[in-house]
């Protein structure tokens, strides 16, 4: 019940506890009513939040909603001091929807251009993408191709040829990946030139192509014993030593054969020793000597080490 | 209106949207009545002029503002109480009142009882203030009863508390005084028996009232001598035994 206090004066006033209140008490509204205004009131800010892309449409139906819902509908006859009769408000939700509604049908026909461009769009980038990817395919192909030309060509030991294979698959390199693939085929006819390098004894001509290429690939172990038999054939075994093992702790066994050729294992004398007759060994010389061990076979043996040069 | 009971209120303003739908502030209905009482005698108010004010507001002034108009009839009841008579001019005007402000007769009985609860308390207290109650103070006392139509258990309710209230004041001042002569206990066994109620005193009061007699009887008697426990000379005299002394 609604109260419009102090209207006695304060010397006349009686039963103050009984007699208050104000003025913005709420009328009590059925609750069927009461549901159908906050159901109204969800639907338009649903709706104002399916249209949050175009903000006018947004606010409204935001605030139809927002004038349907009874919270809303209190505040706003608290705050701007009148009441929004049920006429007042048929005639702003009447307006606002037919305010909507061109907007609606214009706004309708904005989103289906800017689907359809988008569509468009989307269809186009597809296209470039797709005659891109072509290119690069036709592209990687033409590598491949000179490439693996080129690597059978060096197989058959024709260098030159391979090599101008190579250089054209260079125009078709593009991606660092493919950088990477030609200098390894490079490396390879490098190295299958020197191996024929070394295969007619021409040691010295390719010991310094064999030191370049080493410094690229220092994990080939075929490098290294090359070198290496380069090495022990131009009188350089210390430095064929170190290659075969290097070749060696890579694996290759060729280079073991080599290092036992070039390095290999010898016997010298470090001592003497008393042998016993039963196989042991004394450390005395005197009388006595090995007198529990069937005495003395022979007071001098030779103790060998053995022993490598390098 | 007598002796501005009511006062005349500015009208609230008018908001901008009120003025564009036409509204008008429905609080200024119940002001607009309320300066119709401050300005007019209420004979000279009628039904028309409060139909006039529901017609221009578009309201029921009974079902939006019960309770000023509630507040408008209890505050003239309290004011032509003032004196605690209620003359014939004083009952035509309250009906009137209540005719013109259409106040149910549930709530002019609530109102009639919750104002006549405070009067009548009013008067009691001070008709008692003497200490006493004449047979010329009971009648005015009734009189208030049956023009105010209070029940009587209320009645019987109000005046037990208010004369325990007395007396337990009376007592209170004299505890205060921290003196207890058998003068004042007559007097106050007098004023109880002039109100015709019985002295309760809660348990604390009772033993001040014992300690401030016992008090005035060792300032102003001989000391009261009692039999020992033990064997004293004969010409001694026992005043005072205490227990658990070792």
């Amino acid at each position: 019940m609604k109260y419009v206090p102090n209207l006695i004066p304060e010397k006349s006033q009686v039963l103050k506890h009984y007699f208050k209140g104000n003025t913005k008490e709420t009328k009590k509204t059925k609750s069927s009513m009461k549901i159908l205004r906050w159901i109204g009131g969800v639907f338009f800010f649903l709706f104002a939040l399916l249209y949050l892309k175009h903000p006018l449409l947004t606010i409204l139906f935001g605030f139809l909603g927002f004038m349907i819902l009874p919270f809303g509908h209190n505040w706003l006859e608290n705050k701007f001091r009148f009441i929004l009769t049920t006429k007042i408000k048929s005639v702003f939700a009447f307006i606002i929807l037919m305010f909507s509604f061109p907007l609606l049908a214009h706004y309708s026909e904005v989103d289906k251009k800017e689907a359809h461009l988008l569509k468009i769009k989307l269809e186009n980038e597809e296209k470039v993408k797709a005659e891109l990817e072509r290119k690069e395919k036709i592209r990687n192909d033409s590598l491949t191709y000179y490439i693996n030309t080129s690597s059978k060509l060096a197989d058959k030991h024709k260098t030159d040829e391979a090599a101008k294979q190579l250089k054209i698959a260079t125009l078709f390199s593009k991606l660092p990946v493919d950088n990477e693939r030609i200098v390894i085929e490079e490396n390879n006819i490098s190295a299958i030139k020197i191996f024929d390098l070394v295969k007619a004894e021409k040691y010295k001509l390719a010991i310094p192509q064999l030191d370049v290429l080493i410094l690229k690939q220092d994990d080939n172990a075929n490098l290294y014993y090359n070198r290496a038999l380069c090495f022990s054939k131009t009188g350089k075994i210390k430095e064929a030593v170190d290659d075969c093992m290097q070749a060696i702790k890579f694996g290759d066994k060729k280079a073991d054969k080599l290092y036992n050729k070039i390095n290999p294992i010898k016997k010298r004398i470090v001592g003497y020793i008393t042998r016993c007759c039963d196989g042991s060994t004394s450390g005395s010389t005197g009388r006595g000597t090995c007198s529990h061990h069937g005495g003395v076979c022979d007071w001098s043996e030779p103790v060998y080490e053995e022993y490598r040069k390098y | 209106m007598r002796e501005n009971v009511f006062k005349i209120v500015p009208l609230v303003k008018v908001s901008f949207l009120q003025k564009i739908f036409k509204q008008l502030p429905i609080e200024n209905s119940v002001i607009e009545v309320n300066n119709l009482l401050a300005s007019y005698s209420l004979k000279e108010i009628s039904n028309e002029n409060i139909y006039a004010i529901e017609q221009r507001y578009q309201l029921n002034l009974e079902k939006e503002f019960k309770l000023n108009l509630e507040e408008f009839y209890a505050v003239y009841l309290n004011h032509c109480l003032r004196d605690g008579i209620l003359n014939n001019l004083d009952i035509e005007n309250l009906d009137h009142l209540k005719l013109i402000l259409s106040l149910s007769k549930d709530s002019v009985e609530k109102l009639n009882h919750n104002i006549g609860v405070i009067v009548y308390r009013h008067f009691f207290e001070k008709v008692i203030s003497r200490g006493g109650l004449e047979k010329k103070e009971q009648d005015f006392l009734d009189k208030i009863e049956n023009d105010l139509q209070l029940p009587k258990s209320f009645v019987n309710t109000i005046s037990i508390e208010v004369k325990r209230n007395f007396i337990q004041n009376h007592v209170e001042t004299v505890i205060k005084n921290q003196e207890l002569s058998p003068d004042t206990e007559r007097e106050i066994n007098n004023i109880a028996e002039n109100l015709k109620i019985d002295l309760l005193f809660s348990k604390e009061i009772t033993k001040q009232l014992q300690r401030l007699r016992l008090y005035w009887e060792l300032e102003n008697l001989p000391l009261s001598t009692i039999e020992s426990d033990i064997v004293i000379q004969k010409s001694e005299r026992c005043y005072f035994k205490i227990n658990s002394v070792k």
